[in-house]
């Protein structure tokens, strides 16, 4: 079953397209990567699904009307609510879905997250993968359908963007449907069903890592992101 | 996930939740609690006429309302539109309507308790006593007040990119609103061209109508009441304007 499916989505910027007429499904129960240069449009196709930008052409088709209950979503920045504490934003974010989490429920989501010893921290001081731990626990606080992460290991240290994956498989193993856009391959080939390569606002190809990679005849999703992603400097692909 | 909840339970745990965080702010605390108290005390007690203890109480009380319910609230949307917040609600079903409706209710409210300790702590200190009456009509005249400079930081906070645009900014609109009303200082033997200007000037509204309500004159008050209803309702509509579709 798709669970979003986009037909020729077209945005622009000052004139200039960003996104140029992709198409593209979510299918229920994958974990479906999205991978390309900076500025390529990731962001931007993101924020169409999610409602936050109107595409200026096309049309995206969600697989229930009230499908924002059932959607969660981490965006680039970390938005935590000011001022307010790890377990507060676990609160307040879950009234948004209108969900009301006991205690025993935060206490549980707070371990899922790593975060119990940080629970009365106020987020903004966390540090940058405790703030993308909980970023993620809140995406995930009223267990949605879908998933969407906005490159949720992003400039994280090793044990860091370990943590983030595992939390990504835990959610997966629970059905839930994954999209995340990337630029790390090693993480892209741990967790990701399929893949969805981006290059100047289009989709260069898609499909599961192994038939790409043979379709293409490279032995790992780092040659293969070097392939479908040109260089701008002459002499490299 | 329960969605048998009334949407007003999800807005109250955000209303309860934003004043809990409100109230740990030490902005707050100084410009909106400490500084008030101690100018009406130590002005009251420096120039020591009769009425101007009334008149110094009723300025602190507005001017504490003006720096928590417009300037602080300006760098706490600041930085939640920075943080991608406002965005990110429009990912999930609260209505953002709903959502800025239950902060800023927190916020008026901490607005409305912080005028009302100002005012206690003068009376106390002054021995001035106010009925019932004259309370009520001070606190209506501060949630209106509350609520338009509440509305009006949306706006602010739209037009700036980072803190130090909005702290030239809160600047420039407050230290015209305090210097050109009669807050501190009587505006009688101001310059004329000083005395129209206040006419306009929003915050002296908001004080007239607190004084009104203390010495419980209606006509002044309704008056005040009258402005500070419309620029609720302008400072509404550019709030919601600053708030729209990729403006976020």
């Amino acid at each position: 079953m798709h669970l979003i499916s986009a037909k020729s989505l077209v945005k622009k910027f000052h004139q200039k397209n960003v996104i140029n007429g992709i198409d593209f499904e979510i299918e229920q129960g994958e974990i479906l990567a999205l991978i390309g240069p900076n500025g390529v449009g990731k962001s931007t196709t993101i924020a169409m699904l999610l409602g936050i930008l109107k595409p200026d052409q096309g049309s995206i088709i969600y697989w229930r009307p009230d499908y924002r209950d059932y959607v969660g979503a981490q965006l680039q920045s970390t938005p935590f609510f000011e001022g307010y504490t790890a377990e507060e934003n676990l609160k307040l974010f879950a009234a948004l879905y209108h969900t009301k989490l006991t205690k025993d429920q935060i206490r549980v989501e707070l371990d899922n997250c790593h975060l119990s010893e940080a629970a009365k921290t106020p987020a903004v001081k966390l540090s940058l993968g405790q703030q993308k731990r909980l970023a993620i626990g809140v995406t995930n606080v009223h267990h949605p359908e879908l998933v969407v992460l906005d490159e949720p290991s992003a400039g994280l240290d090793p044990r860091a963007r370990h943590e983030i994956r595992a939390m990504i498989q835990t959610m997966a193993k629970n059905r839930q449907t994954v999209l995340f856009s990337s630029h790390d391959m090693d993480e892209v080939e741990q967790i990701a069903d399929r893949l969805i390569f981006m290059n100047d606002g289009r989709i260069v190809d898609a499909g599961k890592p192994e038939e790409l990679m043979e379709k293409y005849e490279v032995s790992n999703l780092e040659a293969l992101y070097l392939k479908l992603t040109p260089s701008q400097f002459r002499g490299e692909y | 996930m329960n969605t048998n909840f009334l949407n007003t339970t999800f807005m109250n745990t955000v209303f309860s939740l934003s004043l809990k965080a409100a109230a740990r702010e030490p902005f707050l605390l100084f410009w909106s609690i400490t500084m008030p108290i101690g100018g009406t005390i130590g002005l009251g007690l420096l120039i020591n006429q009769p009425g101007y203890s009334v008149q110094i109480t009723t300025g602190m009380m507005a001017m504490g309302i003006l720096f928590y319910a417009f300037t602080t609230t300006v760098f706490s949307v600041l930085a939640q539109r920075k943080r991608g917040v406002y965005k990110l609600l429009r990912v999930t079903p609260m209505p953002l309507w709903q959502y800025i409706l239950s902060v800023s209710s927190a916020w008026i409210l901490i607005s409305l308790l912080c005028g009302m300790l100002v005012l206690s702590v003068g009376a106390i200190v002054f021995g001035f006593s106010l009925s019932p009456l004259a309370v009520v009509m001070i606190g209506i005249v501060c949630i209106l007040g509350a609520c338009g400079y509440v509305f009006f930081s949306f706006f602010i906070s739209g037009l700036c990119k980072s803190e130090s645009q909005a702290s030239i900014t809160t600047n420039l609109i407050t230290l015209p609103l305090l210097l050109c009303s009669s807050a501190f200082y009587a505006l009688d033997g101001a310059p004329r061209w000083i005395q129209i200007l206040s006419y306009f000037n929003p915050f002296q509204w908001f004080i007239s109508g607190l004084r009104s309500g203390c010495s419980i004159d209606a006509s002044g008050w309704l008056a005040s009441v009258g402005v500070l209803l419309v620029i609720l309702i302008v400072s509404l509509f550019l709030a919601v304007k600053s708030l729209g579709f990729n403006k976020i």
